[in-house]
């Protein structure tokens, strides 16, 4: 036994404990990841602020929403009842809420009522500032009011209202919708929405939880619309969305495998002829799909579903070093001798394996676990697909292609000849000059699209739905949250009030409303202002006068006088937060305590149209959280980036091929790449589609993989038509994937995919210009 | 969180005339027709509070105006002026300055509910209160009564009970707080309409 053998039975060992090792994680249970917010980085400077973003998406982020509609207010509300039963009973929830959080106004009340005196609205505190609080008029008009309007307070203890207004204030529901027979609905139109949420069991984004709870939802809208034809229901929810992506990833992986192993099979048998270099080639693509597999895995102990479409169209290219090997054998005739032939091809499989690895190194520096991941799954599979090329066909196809060459790839021939005698340096130096010239404009119209929603795909029926739910019962849209950090309880609550204040001038344009815990319990400051208005603006023996002309009995006016005079009773946040009224928006509390304080303002009806960031500016410890801006703004960064690292790429690149062709030659291999390079910028200039960092990433990758075939035509020579036929047959199979991957449903995976279709078509185009401008390579 | 409550169950109600027994549902009936002639009502009312804050009842006197389709003007003339408008999802109060201070249902939750109980009653559309309160009707035609007892749930906290009383119009509304307050409204001199008054109009346009 040969090294050789050896070294091969060790590769063979190893590729199959990788397949041993992904199919092990798979049957532990799906390792596939489909959570968008994995596939984001860390984006905040402030610890606390990502800390936030992680705590708000675990309290809200599983949850489904519903809105079940009839036009028939009655029976709206009986089948949201039934829904909301039938999903309970398929336990495919932890949680199902059709009916309204009982706030019992006793409890509101009674939570409250001692620090009455301290707690006053805006409106009623600027009256009593600005002196224009009338004290007769408001005891006349509560006196007399017809009804009773939010959380009734007692005449006695409340004679002027405040803390009838202050309860009143509470943000204790903050929806658009109104409560009927204890569940919350909306109106629009003629039909009736009545609001379920629903807690899935586990994960929004497993696979297990999806597979329990889809069937489970459709199971009861199938109840829900035989009971009620006229009924519908609108959903949304992380569970949806992440359904939907790992579903169309499944079809897309089918796809662009399935597509691209067919189109392979074709090719590799119209050029070859014999079942042999097609077995052999698959098991060299089926081991670097495995190894980028194992290594994902085993890195990051998930993959992406990004990545596992990337990887299905990482076949076209991984294909190519067992074409490269087969059209030598081709070429080669009756003489083939599998060692010599290997050695021959191995220089230019060498710097083919390198440029492209610089292409996918480049791309794992990117701070995107996505892309990272991608990096590396196409870094590992290429790598293992080109070691079991160089380390097992040479032992498993020994015998010579016997067909006769000159037969086999007649249309190769002519296209070299044609070439051939066509191209002069001066002609080729022309053909450039006009690609740059075509390219100078389309650069012009360049435009670009740092958008986040590119990282996942949004399914049009569901984004409508998601619109519709949002409308009628309000709730968050764009994510955005202020965090408001002090040392202490008091100097955070101190803070949340001047933002409240100046957030309060924004309600009712592009934002509904928001949540603050200071609007619960204010600062202790702004309590002992409130007193102090108080007893200066209404003192108690004032007030008894009054009281006692407007008929009131003596106890109103001891109440009165107690209120004001028992300075103790302060609500501190402490207090509160162990009351029951503290229960739904405990999460706004993030911390507290000796560490310091730290406080979610959350906003409710955000359209995200308006720039918030200037609401809090110039204030202390206050932050704009915006998860989503920062993602956008950390795209356009990388996006930016990319352009520089492109020279950068090829100028590493650019030294590898010199280091083997000598300058003059390494710049004519480059040039093609670089020429296609600058034409797809321009198609997309052209087109008007915008640039994102996607295209970008992928332009990087062009550079890598494009100079490949210009590579393996000088390392052939031109009067070599069988690895030209390679070339071409490589060209074709690493364009068919890479099409299929421009149809993929998810925006990053297809602006990756286009922008490598039209780079490598360009790149296979001109790369004759290698053999014509460089020197003859013998 | 509807425990927000209003009540203002009054009404400027116009009653049934014709048939034998006044169900509920037949009052309905009754109502809508008279408002499908005569969409305009007005009549005046003397309200009468009994509440333990005070010494003495709180009498309140005024006039009230229904306009189908609009709502509801309710006009306080002593001791003081005050009116409300109120429309199906706000409720404004207009003080003699003529400023108004306008809720609608976003700012208080339930006032669109309030709005709902409160057209509901004055159109006798009892369907949509019978989900809040049990009714129970008595008397004739010419001289009936309805006791509307609410329902276990938030209203029920502080209410006890609502009477209303009347012939061809609503005469007499009762109401009985679980504390022990009593509202007693009586209206006279209802008459109807066929269409509301320029100032009438302008009212339900008052927006702040």
């Amino acid at each position: 036994m040969t090294w050789w053998h050896r070294a091969a039975c060790l590769w063979i060992a190893m590729a199959l404990a990788a397949s041993a090792f992904v199919v092990a994680r798979f049957y532990q249970g799906s390792p596939v990841q489909s959570d968008i917010l994995a596939l984001l980085p860390p984006t905040e400077r402030n610890p606390d602020a990502e800390a936030a973003v992680q705590a708000l998406t675990r309290r809200l982020g599983n949850r489904a929403l519903f809105l079940v509609a009839h036009e028939d207010a009655g029976l709206s509300k009986e089948l949201a009842r039934d829904f909301a039963a039938r999903l309970r009973t398929s336990k495919a929830f932890v949680q199902v809420i059709d009916a309204v959080p009982k706030v019992d106004a006793r409890i509101v009340n009674d939570t409250y009522q001692p620090y009455r005196a301290s707690l006053l609205t805006p409106a009623d505190r600027d009256a009593l500032a600005n002196n224009t609080f009338d004290p007769d008029t408001s005891l006349l008009r509560r006196m007399h009011q017809p009804f009773r309007m939010g959380i009734a307070t007692d005449l006695t203890e409340d004679p002027f209202g405040f803390f009838q207004h202050w309860l009143s204030s509470l943000p204790l529901a903050n929806s658009r919708l109104t409560t009927e027979d204890g569940m919350l609905v909306a109106r629009d139109g003629k039909a009736v929405y009545v609001l379920v949420l629903a807690e899935p069991a586990g994960s929004a984004f497993d696979a297990a939880t999806q597979s329990r709870a889809i069937p489970a939802v459709a199971a009861a809208e199938a109840a829900l619309k035989s009971h009620a034809p006229g009924a519908t229901l609108l959903r949304t929810g992380a569970i949806f969305y992440a359904e939907a992506a790992r579903s169309s990833a499944q079809s897309e992986v089918d796809l662009i495998g399935g597509g691209s192993l067919a189109g392979i099979l074709i090719l590799l048998w119209a050029l070859f002829r014999s079942i042999r270099p097609l077995a052999l080639g698959m098991i060299t693509v089926a081991i670097g799909i495995i190894c980028g597999m194992a290594a994902v895995l085993a890195v990051h102990g998930q993959i992406h579903i990004i990545t596992v479409v990337f990887g299905a169209s990482l076949i076209g290219e991984a294909i190519d070093y067992a074409i490269q090997y087969f059209a030598a054998r081709l070429g080669a005739g009756p003489e083939w001798e599998p060692r010599k032939g290997l050695r021959r091809i191995l220089p230019g499989l060498i710097i083919a394996l390198a440029t492209s690895l610089i292409g996918y190194a480049a791309l794992s520096l990117t701070p995107f676990p996505a892309i990272s991941q991608i990096a590396l799954f196409a870094f590992a599979g290429l790598a293992a697909a080109w070691l079991s090329v160089v380390l097992l066909l040479p032992l498993f196809v020994r015998r010579p292609d016997k067909r006769d060459v000159e037969q086999t790839v007649r249309l190769p021939q002519r296209i070299l000849r044609y070439w051939r005698e066509r191209v002069t340096p001066g002609t080729a130096l022309l053909l450039c000059v006009a690609v740059v010239a075509f390219s100078v404009p389309g650069w012009m119209k360049l435009a670009a699209d740092d958008d986040v929603r590119q990282l996942v795909s949004r399914p049009p029926h569901l984004v409508e739905q998601e619109a519709s739910i949002r409308r009628l019962a309000a709730g968050d849209a764009s994510g955005r949250f202020f965090l408001v950090e002090g040392a202490d309880d008091e100097e955070a609550l101190q803070r949340e009030e001047v933002l409240t204040t100046r957030l309060r001038r924004h309600i009712g344009n592009g934002i509904a409303g928001y949540s603050a815990i200071s609007d619960f319990v204010p600062s202790l400051a702004t309590q002992r202002h409130h007193r102090v208005l108080l007893s200066r603006a209404l003192p108690a023996d004032k007030v008894a006068a009054l009281l006692e002309r407007h008929g009131f009995r003596e106890e109103s006016a001891t109440a009165w006088a107690r209120a004001l005079d028992d300075r103790q009773s302060l609500l501190t946040l402490a207090q509160w937060r162990n009351t029951a009224l503290a229960m739904p928006v405990k999460h706004q509390i993030l911390k507290t305590g000796t560490t310091g304080t730290a406080l979610l303002v959350t906003l409710n009806g955000d359209d995200g149209s308006r720039a918030l960031a200037a609401v809090a500016s110039g204030l202390p410890g206050i932050t704009l959280v915006d998860k989503a801006a920062s993602v956008s703004a950390l795209f356009a960064r990388y996006r930016h980036l990319a352009a520089l690292w492109l020279p950068a790429a090829a100028a590493i690149i650019l030294t590898v091929l010199a280091g083997r062709y000598g300058l003059r030659q390494g710049v004519a291999i480059l040039l093609p790449t670089l020429l296609a390079m600058a034409a797809a910028l321009a198609v997309y200039g052209y087109t008007g589609v915008p640039l994102t960092l996607f295209s970008m990433m992928g332009l990087v990758l062009v550079l890598g993989v494009g100079v490949n075939y210009a590579i393996f035509l000088v390392e052939a020579g031109d009067r070599a038509p069988a690895p030209f036929a390679g070339v071409l047959l490589s060209a074709a199979t690493t364009i068919l994937s890479f099409g299929l991957l421009s149809l993929s449903g998810m925006p990053a995976l297809h602006q990756f995919g286009l922008v490598l279709l039209v780079g490598i078509s360009f790149s296979v185009l001109l790369a004759p210009l290698a053999l014509t401008l460089g020197k003859k390579y013998a | 969180m509807r425990y927000l409550i209003a009540i203002l169950l009054l009404a400027a109600a116009t009653a049934a005339p014709a048939a034998n027994v006044p169900d509920a549902a037949s009052l309905s009936a009754q109502f809508a027709r008279r408002l499908e002639q005569h969409p305009v009502l007005r009549a005046q009312f003397v309200q009468e509070k009994q509440m333990a804050a005070f010494k003495k009842p709180l009498v309140t006197r005024g006039r009230l105006v229904f306009v189908r389709g609009e709502g509801v003007l309710w006009k306080i003339e002593a001791p003081l002026k005050l009116t409300y408008v109120l429309t199906d999802n706000r409720i404004a109060e207009i003080g003699e300055d003529g400023k108004a201070v306008a809720r609608s249902a976003t700012e208080v939750p339930g006032i669109e509910q309030v709005g709902r109980v409160f057209r509901a009653l004055l159109g006798a559309q009892t369907n949509a209160v019978a989900d809040i309160f049990t009714i129970a009707p008595e008397g004739t035609p010419d001289a009936w009564r309805m006791t509307l007892s609410p329902k276990p749930g938030p209203l029920s906290q502080f209410m006890r009970q609502i009477r209303l009383a009347g012939g061809r119009h609503v005469e007499h509304i009762d109401i009985e707080e679980a504390n022990g307050d009593k509202t007693a409204i009586a209206f006279r001199n209802t008459s109807e309409h066929d269409s509301p008054s320029a100032e009438e109009r302008a009212w339900f346009g008052v927006r702040q």
